[in-house]
């Protein structure tokens, strides 16, 4: 299980390039000052300090709001996972969930390694929209002047992100609320000090690193697809085998007579 | 190939989701939603990193979704100023489905401060607003108004659509869903049954149960949400809604299956629930088409306008659906065909029917260069027609948009529907509260079960839709027999009968003079004497002389040779025609022309002329008189079956005239009225008194009328009823407008009357009676949540179709 952690805690850090790139903008607003809606240079004393609430708290509520986010996705997640591993239980199969997992990311990544290749599978991102809900909360967030930061960082937990997907797929896979929650926060743990440090002028960097390779990321999905699917992660559940009714219990329960009493008026 | 830059992070975009042809490509749907948030929140510019910004002014106060309402060029362009510095707007809702969201609608002044009123045109689906600019912006109150759970959206067309369109979409996933959600609990439930009587292991029992439990609040919180998102709305603003017993029986169901569920024991009823919502979702979504199309057959614009017109494209001509001309168009309008709207004429000779819009009976000469309106019939041969203005631009357009939104208040009629809808919530809500009592005491095993039940069976909705449905019914079957009706009230007032004032010139007489008599005198009348004097009057715009042309014993259409045509002060005119002198005109001018007395016998026939209360007019030939016309302002045709039509009907029938008494007493004769109902000589404003006095007590009271003169009294009337002159300018003064020459409109009126209340009232029983034997039933428990879920979609369905169904018999 830990080797699993760090494998998740290392594709985040790798990875990290793209979610500066996407969630960049939003950093940014996180880390403004409340009540300046503009664009900061770089943290200096005075925009630090403006406002009422101090740069590092805002960094650090920026990141709690992910880290608490995230880990909930993990137990939601694990939670399902749990569930689809005692149903499998029940049929006499074990580790479902990874299973399932694990055959998920694979496919999520070789669909995103074949659109790399040029071909075209699934719906055109043109016609999906993103949900209004999100749009407001959004809304909703930025407009909260003193606790932004916490609400656009757990607001990143929802975000229609399939490589955040991806890994919320592996925590359902691990078949337990405890665990899921564990490989979020290795995720996170990955790709914070990125989002942290880089926050605006890390635009510049990543352009640099990886505008030419695409394929780094699905690569990384197939991967720990496979390591999941493979290692048989121990589940939190114990396995029982399922319940068998003999043929003589059934005659025993169903067969016994129920005595009327005799002097019942009706049947 | 040199890799797109995604628009939002700028890593590459896979060649697999290029979009070409888009103007910004995104590597993943994720940037894409990241990139669409931060342009709709306005903040583009955390995306120029390193460059330094303006301070832009903060955004965060308002969500800048409705922020384009706040534009300059928005309210210039679609608010209209009044001169107590209000203003309104018509916008666009979607989301409207029945009689309570118009309740919820029209209380926006409750929900945000600084609105004045709030009008909802539920045909057209859209909201008139009406506010203080200094106390509250546009933006707020539309987002007000999506806060009640109603899409505002600019009054463009295609804006309507897609956003229609996109309503229907989420539609449909909503209902998906629900069935889903209900064929999956249905599924669980089953095995949980059959579970029951053979043993099952009781953690796949509790499993089974859990599962239950969170597809039953998948349903609840995601199709079902609608019916939260009214009730709460309806609390907000203090108004019963059809969704509140909705929301009570999915709040109560779903607390008590969701607490049965942790206990691990009890009834869950999240089977019933997910199958209540499915159902209601699709009762809600056929009752949606349903006004859909009652609403494209209530588009009385549609009605009389056609459906399809003939456009010039290229060099032939494509029929195209009516709705999409523009003005510039160039159509052909067939013979027989109704022009589709207001234009000019490029090419043809024709003429077109206009009573619609004037009433006159008579046929219209035009040409090339002549302006048509839409509405109007083409009678002749086909034209080109080059299109000015379309749809509600038109003059027809003006018309109705003028009955659409008469400033008269509710009818009442519909506002009691409305109260007895908002009582009938209540008494619901109280009857299912007592149901659950009686049960928890008696047997409480199935006391949510029948509680429930009684929630959804009740339908408030048949109530307070029907009635307006079928009065919108009504005035949309009236205009296409050229009744236009502004407003539902009209036909509720003329189901008691009153009094009928008519006036006389023009409503009950032609309105123009005609020849009513021709009696040739002595030997010397030529045989077409009366076809020269057709001729030789033709030129004259005189009243007399317009008579005198349009003599109906003068129509062969020959023509004669006429010289020296001179009109006389006196008020006559002498030609030459065909070698002879002729000379027409009256008594004075005819003895001035001839110095000679009039013969006697001449001098009887004028006198006989005169009793019936017409005027002689000499015509001399060659310097003796040949013969006498009597011109006069006849009677309509129908004016005396039409009179005794109104009699018959219980109605009491009198004249209010400014012509001379005598004159008006003689037309009471002749339509055999009262003499003492028949009053002659008066002004506008004895008219108007005579008008108010018979309307006091309560009493119902129509004057017919004259739009431009009369307008006074019809105001004063309890329905006036405007006919002939301009369709515009009468509906400004009276509530009907009759587009037919004659009286038979309005007979037919009252029969329209009669049958549209007595439909309303079967509507309302039906529906009354519906729901009391539903609520007892399911207060016995006799029928299920499930049966009653039902039940109620079919029984709004029902008498919304009944509504639909009205239809006005023929008069002869």
């Amino acid at each position: 299980m830990i080797a699993l952690l760090i494998s998740v805690a290392t594709a985040g850090l790798i990875g990290s390039i793209h979610c500066v790139g996407m969630c960049g903008p939003f950093v940014v607003l996180a880390m403004t000052p409340p009540g300046r809606v503009h664009l900061p240079q770089a943290p200096t004393a005075d925009s630090a300090t403006s406002g009422g609430s101090s740069i590092s708290s805002r960094v650090l509520g920026y990141n709690g709001g992910r880290v608490l986010a995230y880990a909930m996705l993990g137990v939601l997640a694990g939670a399902l996972g749990s569930v689809v591993d005692a149903s499998g239980a029940a049929l006499g199969l074990s580790g479902v969930a990874a299973a399932v997992a694990g055959g998920g990311m694979i496919v999520v990544g070789a669909i995103s390694l074949l659109r790399v290749a040029g071909l075209r599978i699934g719906p055109r991102s043109q016609t999906l929209a993103p949900p209004r809900l999100l749009q407001r909360l959004v809304g909703g967030a930025v407009r909260q002047p003193k606790r932004r930061a916490v609400a656009l960082g757990a607001l990143s937990a929802l975000m229609p992100c399939g490589w955040l997907w991806a890994f919320v797929i592996t925590a359902a896979g691990t078949g337990s609320p405890l665990w899921g929650a564990a490989v979020m926060v290795a995720l996170w743990a990955g790709s914070a000090p990125a989002l942290t440090a880089f926050g605006g002028g890390a635009h510049a960097v990543s352009r640099r690193l990886t505008a030419n390779r695409p394929w780094v990321a699905p690569v990384i999905v197939i991967a720990v697809g496979v390591y999941t699917l493979s290692a048989r992660l121990p589940t939190a559940i114990d396995y029982r085998p399922a319940p068998t009714v003999s043929e003589d219990d059934l005659d025993e329960t169903v067969q016994a007579p129920v005595e009327a009493p005799q002097d019942a008026p009706c049947h | 190939m040199p890799l797109m830059e995604c628009a939002h992070c700028t890593l590459a975009v896979p060649a697999g989701l290029l979009e070409p042809g888009a103007d910004k490509q995104f590597c993943c749907h994720g940037c894409r939603a990241a990139h669409t948030i931060i342009m709709g929140h306005g903040l583009e510019q955390y995306y120029r990193l390193g460059e330094r910004t303006r301070e832009p002014t903060v955004t965060g106060d308002k969500t800048v979704r409705y922020a384009e309402f706040d534009r300059e060029a928005f309210i210039q362009g679609h608010t209209v100023l009044h001169d107590d510095g209000q203003r309104s707007v018509v916008l666009g809702i979607e989301g409207l489905h029945c009689a309570a969201c118009i309740w919820l609608l029209e209380r926006l002044d409750r929900v945000v401060p600084g609105v004045v009123e709030a009008r909802v045109n539920w045909r057209r689906a859209t909201l008139e607003v009406r506010w203080v600019t200094s106390a509250v912006s546009l933006s707020t109150i539309a987002e007000g108004i999506a806060g009640l759970g109603y899409r505002p959206h600019p009054l463009r067309r295609d804006d309507r659509a897609e956003a229609r369109r996109s309503a229907d979409r989420q539609r449909t996933v909503a209902i998906a869903v629900a069935f889903a959600a209900a064929g999956n609990n249905m599924l669980i439930a089953a095995s949980l049954y059959l579970g029951m009587f053979s043993s099952m292991d009781a953690g796949i029992e509790q499993l089974l149960r859990w599962a239950s439990c969170f597809v039953g609040l998948v349903s609840l919180t995601w199709p079902g949400r609608v019916f939260f998102r009214g009730a709460w709305s309806a609390l907000r603003s203090r108004t019963p809604h059809m969704d509140l017993p909705v929301a009570l029986a999915l709040a109560v169901g779903g607390v008590a299956g969701t607490i049965n569920t942790i206990r691990g024991t009890g009834e869950l009823y999240f089977d019933t629930l997910c199958v209540l919502v499915f159902l209601l979702l699709v009762g809600r979504a056929i009752q949606l088409r349903q006004q859909r199309e009652a609403a494209a057959t209530l588009d009385v614009m549609r009605r009389i306008t056609p459906q399809t017109a003939h456009r010039r494209v290229g060099d032939a001509f494509v029929e195209v659906p009516a709705t999409v001309l523009e003005p510039g168009d160039v159509v052909r309008v067939a013979a027989d065909e109704v022009i589709p709207g207001d234009g000019t004429i490029l090419s043809g000779e024709t003429r077109v029917d206009v009573s619609v819009l004037t009433g006159e009976a008579a046929p219209l000469a035009v040409g090339p260069g002549a302006e048509v309106a839409a509405g109007t019939l083409n009678l002749g041969r086909h034209i080109i027609v080059r299109l000015d203005a379309v749809g509600e631009q038109t003059q027809m357009g003006r018309i109705l948009e003028l009955i659409e939104s008469s400033a008269e208040s509710r009818p009442a009629i519909v506002a009691l529907a409305d109260r007895i809808g908002a009582r009938f919530v209540l008494a619901i809500v109280a009857a299912s509260v007592a149901t659950l009592g009686a049960w928890l005491i008696m047997e409480p095993s199935h006391a949510v079960d029948h509680a429930v039940a009684l929630l959804i069976v009740a339908c408030p909705c048949a109530l307070a839709l029907a009635t307006p449905l079928t009065l919108s019914v009504a005035i949309a079957r009236a205009a296409q027999r050229k009744v236009l009706i502004k407003g539902g009230d009209v036909l509720q007032r003329l189901s008691r009968p009153g009094m009928v004032w008519l006036d006389k010139t023009g409503t009950v007489t032609e309105g123009r003079m005609a020849v009513v008599s021709w009696r040739n005198v002595g030997a010397v009348a030529p045989a077409a004497l009366a076809e020269w004097v057709a001729a030789v009057e033709a030129q004259c715009v005189h009243p007399v002389a317009q008579a005198l042309a349009a003599n109906p014993r003068a129509q062969t259409g020959d023509d004669y040779k006429i010289e020296n045509v001179q009109h006389d002060v006196h008020g006559g005119v002498t030609a030459t025609v065909e070698g002879h002198e002729i000379a027409i005109g009256n008594a004075p001018f005819v003895r001035a022309h001839l110095r000679a007395p009039l013969e006697a016998d001449v001098e009887r026939v004028a006198a006989s002329i005169l009793a019936s209360f017409a005027s002689p007019i000499y015509v001399c030939v060659d310097g003796a008189v040949a013969a006498v016309a009597g011109v006069d302002d006849p009677l309509r045709a129908d004016a005396r079956d039409a009179v005794a039509g109104l009699r018959d009907r219980g109605w009491a029938v009198g004249i209010l005239s400014g012509d001379h008494p005598d004159v008006v007493a003689h037309t009471a004769s002749v339509l055999g009225l009262s003499p003492s109902m028949c009053h002659g000589g008066l002004l506008p404003q004895d008219k108007v008194a005579f008008v108010a006095r018979s309307a006091e007590n309560g009493a119902t009271s129509v004057m017919v009328g004259d739009g431009v003169n009369d307008a006074a009294a019809l105001a004063a009337a309890s329905v006036g009823i405007a006919t002939h002159r301009g369709a515009e300018a009468s509906l400004r003064a009276a509530p009907v407008y009759l587009g037919r020459p004659g009286l038979g409109g309005v007979v037919e009126l009252l029969d329209m009357g009669q049958t549209t209340m007595r439909a309303i009232v079967r509507n309302f029983g039906v529906s009354l009676a519906y729901n009391a034997v539903a609520v007892v039933l399911a207060a016995a428990g006799l029928i299920g949540p499930l049966v009653a879920a039902v039940l109620m979609p079919i029984s709004s369905l029902t008498v919304v179709s009944l509504a639909l169904t009205l239809r006005f018999r023929q008069s002869a």
